[in-house]
């Protein structure tokens, strides 16, 4: 390790934080808040929730890295951790595997007291699709999506639901028991394939939570003659509310949102950030316990009925409605 | 052997057949353990449950005519022959690129949504 280290060539611990995406580069932040601890243990900043990067002095020189801002007080690492480092470099290095990003690490700190699950879906190997929230009981499944197929809404790697026979299976008991039909918010972020899908005919389902048709939670682009439409839907005790958002062509990144509380009796729908349509009341008792093949993430059901065409990235679901203006910061990259 | 990634559709069978134990076995075709969720073996059955299209990394000698009429007559305890006379076979843009199959596919759900879909 002695070629990547010393005074001549230091080696910089980088969190995720500090790490961001920029015009195709990566770019080191000025927010560096590297723990103290770091040069002495640097296992203290690693895993699923802070992920960890090795960045060479040469690295940044070679223009491969920038640094943004003003000049960051990055700290070089130690002789214990260089040796931790040796024969793993890589741009950028994750040393435990999982790296999140800034738009990750801004919804983690939005109502976190209140976050059930997060889905990142940003896997680029395997079956499971990572609860970022912490808690692995609700751990997704993958089944057929092809994943690394694009880059999200904050250029990390997003699957592709083929709008065949793909879905991602979110159910598991503890989702059931965190999940509330009375308080709670939806927000993902979706793109179609190409602008054909919006009038394919074909009803393709964004994410569904269900236990039974009668209490549901789902958003999905309609079928039928009249498809370009994006329906929000929150139905509880089988007392349906729902809006419909027609005229949709868009084959960007959007981020979709719904927020629902029996408490202040209000339902609310938003498009990027936007909320669209009134206020609705009158929302019904939401009863039982979800079901099994009806929690899923890119189509109705594990059929899969109604499966997404295109891709879809950052899920997330709070047991509290949020407020407008953390949807919109949802909403912002 | 040569592998293809891509989408199969085994349409219509007799209503005589076990489709459950069929489609069980057709489970068996393909990868299984690939870290790529998009090539493991992976089911759509029709709203009749008559049909189904299975996508997945194939080896290209498990999927001939020939192989799939024996792979189905050894499932369900058939007569090759009788198998043979009954099985409707598609391979979506066979020797395409997954891309190209799957666009196929899509085409033919789309032709034949009411078969796949309920009504939402």
């Amino acid at each position: 390790m002695s070629e990547i280290g010393g005074p001549a060539n230091p080696v910089h611990i980088i969190t995720d934080e500090e790490l961001l995406v920029n015009g195709g580069k990566y770019v080191v932040s000025s927010k560096i808040a590297i723990p103290a601890t770091l040069n002495t243990d640097e296992q203290t900043i690693g895993g699923p929730a802070m992920a960890v990067y090795a960045v060479t002095q040469a690295q940044i020189d070679s223009g491969e890295f920038a640094l943004a801002g003003t000049t960051p007080s990055l700290r070089v690492a130690s002789k214990a951790s260089r040796k931790r480092l040796a024969g793993r470099l890589a741009v950028p290095m994750l040393i435990n595997g999982y790296a999140t990003s800034g738009y990750s690490d801004k919804l983690l700190a939005i109502a976190p007291a209140n976050l059930i699950a997060y889905w990142p879906l940003r896997e680029t190997s395997g079956a499971v699709a990572d609860n970022l929230e912490g808690t692995a009981a609700r751990d997704g499944a993958y089944t057929g999506v092809t994943l690394n197929s694009s880059t999200g809404p904050d250029g990390k790697p997003v699957p592709l639901f083929d709008g065949a026979n793909d879905f991602v299976d979110i159910y598991s008991a503890s989702f059931n028991t965190a999940f509330s039909g009375a308080e709670g918010t939806v927000s993902i972020w979706a793109k179609v394939s190409g602008a054909g899908v919006w009038t394919d005919g074909t009803a393709r389902n964004v994410i569904s939570i269900e236990v039974d048709p009668s209490n549901v939670v789902e958003i999905l682009k309609r079928g039928g003659a009249t498809d370009d439409v994006l329906k929000f839907s929150h139905e509880a005790g089988g007392t349906l509310k729902q809006l419909d958002v027609t005229g949709q062509t868009s084959t960007a990144w959007r981020h979709l949102a719904i927020t629902w509380s029996v408490v202040a009796d209000e339902l609310k729908f938003y498009i990027d950030g936007a909320k669209q349509g009134a206020t609705l009341t009158g929302l019904g008792t939401w009863a039982g316990a979800l079901g099994i093949v009806t929690c899923t993430i890119g189509s109705e059901d594990t059929s899969p009925t109604f499966p997404w065409d295109g891709y879809l990235a950052h899920t997330a679901v709070w047991n509290t409605p949020l407020t407008p203006a953390q949807i919109l910061a949802l909403a912002t990259v | 052997m040569a592998n293809w990634h891509g989408y199969l559709l085994i349409r219509d069978i007799p209503p005589g057949w076990d489709n459950n134990l069929l489609w069980g076995n057709m489970g068996n075709l393909g990868e299984h353990n690939s870290q790529q969720p998009a090539e493991n073996n992976h089911m759509r059955v029709s709203l009749n449950g008559l049909s189904a299209i299975i996508e997945a990394l194939f080896d290209e000698a498990e999927i001939t005519r020939n192989a799939l009429i024996q792979f189905v007559a050894d499932a369900l305890g058939l007569n090759p022959g009788q198998v043979d006379a009954s099985l409707n076979i598609t391979l979506f843009a066979e020797g395409g690129t997954w891309e190209q199959s799957r666009q196929a596919c899509l085409s033919y759900l789309a032709a034949n949504r009411a078969e796949w879909e309920p009504v939402e």
